[in-house]
């Protein structure tokens, strides 16, 4: 009964670890498409979105299957409930990799504002931080979890100074608006791209300590 | 112990036909210790994984052997690559690996990352230089343009000195190629000394824009003197590029630090200069002018190679203000300066 039990669990652990891969590589591709202004790279993401939609609704479904089966309790049911509520947080990373993407499609067909360094220095950032969240996910790493909870703090911090830079940029040369404010756009979508990684972290942490850490005025 | 992904995978097949005959100790010994990432698999599962394979995807072997693939490799591309077989470029946990798989059951994995950190060492460096040629090519293009179009023995004399001056310092520029930029020929020489060829270098582009230098250089450094020019001929192209056009000025001065060289105009003042001397960076002015936006990461190079600095500064005089570019030099020991 167990050892089916524990059959399904990994499982779900393997298409959520699969999910998380998913939007690694469309942030991955991101970073990159925008710091070689690559919009044919830009449009592999915006079809592998629909991939992850896809996955999204099967992890769900396998989910609840498992919920409905098997008697959780404990950590077990902790688990079910992470998974379900991260795949919520994952679809929208994966939205926000594909925002980015349609940015950066935008920004290809005039000539740059300037070499875009930091951007892209956000969205390796971001992947970073995916691959700590598999790590959390399949090693139950507490250590991973926290590390992720740290990065995202130093992508908070980068999306303040361009956001500066780029204020700058439009109040010395206003032709610059249009460009610099599609830009602002992108640090944006990174921005709440970590947030819900974050989001997950938090999540994982209450899987394997039982404790939820979050206070409850940043629950919304 | 480094060999080629082929060759390793060559070993691994007739290793794996081995195992039967009792050596299956000292090859994983082998593997424990080799450089190159191995990771066995069967039914979808990690049975072995050497330390340089957990090192390159960042897991912990305890952790992983005898679990689900995914879970080991953590990356869709990679549990793929296993399942259909074949060879992959892949991005995994900050590093690049190349992979080959053959689903018969192994993974061996190639970090790339240094050298893919060299290649693109490389490119920059091509940059720059396409960038250090381009100048001086284009000036001595204007000049042969002057002399078919026909000038006064006297000016064609001074034209055809110009060219030579250029090739000459074109030849040593390639010369050091090899080496640490400008490595040698330090000796202690008047600024004054490249302001006429500078001057006379960058006429046209003066006549251009409508703009004029005014020189207060009267300090002595000790450097190289073609670093120096080329990095003043850098600065001055830029404010002759990106500045307004009319007076701009070099001005040097003392310092408790050495010596100070500045190219000012009388731009509006930027807000950040420090991004403008990373490579590939150009100011908010730029977007309408063409440039590579090397100058300035080249100009700090130069710097560096005297023991200076490089740096960008708002000038201030009087009520007067605009951008300032500017290079130091050091104190010479023993030396007046």
């Amino acid at each position: 009964m167990r050892e089916a039990l524990e059959r399904e669990l990994n499982k779900l652990t393997e298409e959520s670890i699969r999910l998380i891969s998913l939007v690694r590589e469309m942030t991955e591709k991101s970073a990159e498409a925008l710091y070689q202004q690559d919009p044919r790279l830009a449009q592999e993401i915006i079809v592998q979105d629909e991939q992850v939609d896809a996955l999204e609704l099967k992890i769900e479904s396998e989910a609840i299957t498992l919920m409905a089966r098997q008697q959780l309790v404990a950590s077990d049911l902790r688990f079910a409930f992470t998974v379900i509520k991260a795949l919520t947080d994952l679809e929208r990373a994966g939205d926000y990799a594909k925002h980015v993407a349609e940015d950066v499609i935008l920004l290809s067909k005039e000539p740059p504002l300037k070499s875009y360094i930091t951007l892209p220095d956000m969205g390796r950032r971001l992947t970073l931080m995916l691959d700590l969240l598999a790590k959390a996910l399949a090693e139950r790493d507490l250590n991973a979890a926290k590390e992720l909870l740290r990065r995202d703090d130093e992508v908070d911090g980068l999306y303040e100074e361009v956001t500066r830079e780029l204020l700058t940029y439009m109040m010395e040369d206003p032709r610059t608006i249009s460009k610099a404010l599609t830009l602002m756009r992108i640090a944006r979508s990174y921005e709440r791209l970590g947030d819900h990684l974050e989001n997950v972290a938090e999540r994982v942490l209450y899987w394997l300590t039982g404790k939820m850490e979050k206070k409850p005025e940043d629950i919304y | 112990m480094a060999l080629s992904l082929p060759a390793l995978a060559t070993m691994l097949d007739s290793a794996m036909n081995m195992l039967s005959t009792g050596q299956s100790k000292a090859l994983e010994a082998a593997w424990e210790q080799a450089r190159e990432g191995v990771v066995l698999f069967s039914e979808e599962r990690v049975s072995y994984l050497n330390p340089a394979a957990a090192a390159m995807l960042g897991v912990e072997r305890e952790r992983v052997t005898g679990r689900p693939l995914l879970l080991a490799l953590r990356d869709h591309r990679l549990e793929a690559l296993c399942h259909l077989g074949g060879e992959a470029t892949v991005e995994v946990r900050g590093r690049t690996l190349w992979a080959q798989a053959d689903p018969a059951g192994h993974l061996l994995l190639w970090d790339k990352t240094e050298e893919k950190a060299r290649q693109e060492a490389l490119e920059e460096s091509s940059r720059t230089l396409a960038h250090e040629f381009r100048t001086p090519v284009a000036g001595m293009l204007s000049l042969l343009d002057a002399l078919l179009e026909g000038l006064p023995q006297a000016e064609t004399q001074e034209a055809l000195e110009m060219l030579r001056h250029e090739a000459q310092r074109l030849s040593r520029l390639v010369e050091d190629l090899p080496l640490t930029r400008f490595p040698s020929a330090q000796r202690t020489f008047a600024l004054t000394e490249l302001q006429n060829r500078l001057e006379r270098f960058l006429a046209p582009q003066m006549a251009e824009k409508g703009s004029w230098i005014i020189w207060e250089i009267p300090h002595t450094v000790r450097a190289n003197p073609d670093a120096v020019y080329q990095a003043l001929l850098n600065l001055l192209e830029n404010a002759l590029k990106y500045g307004p056009p009319g007076e701009v000025r070099v001005v040097s001065a003392e310092t408790p630090e050495g010596v100070r060289l500045e190219v000012r105009d009388f731009g509006l003042p930027l807000s950040d200069y420090e991004s403008l001397f990373r490579s590939g960076s150009r100011g908010v002015h730029a977007a309408s002018v063409r440039g590579s936006g090397l100058g300035l990461a080249l100009v700090r190079r130069l710097a560096g190679s005297w023991g200076g600095q490089a740096y960008g500064r708002v000038w201030e005089d009087g009520g007067t203000r605009g951008n300032a570019f500017g290079l130091t030099f050091p104190l010479e020991r023993g030396a007046k300066l």
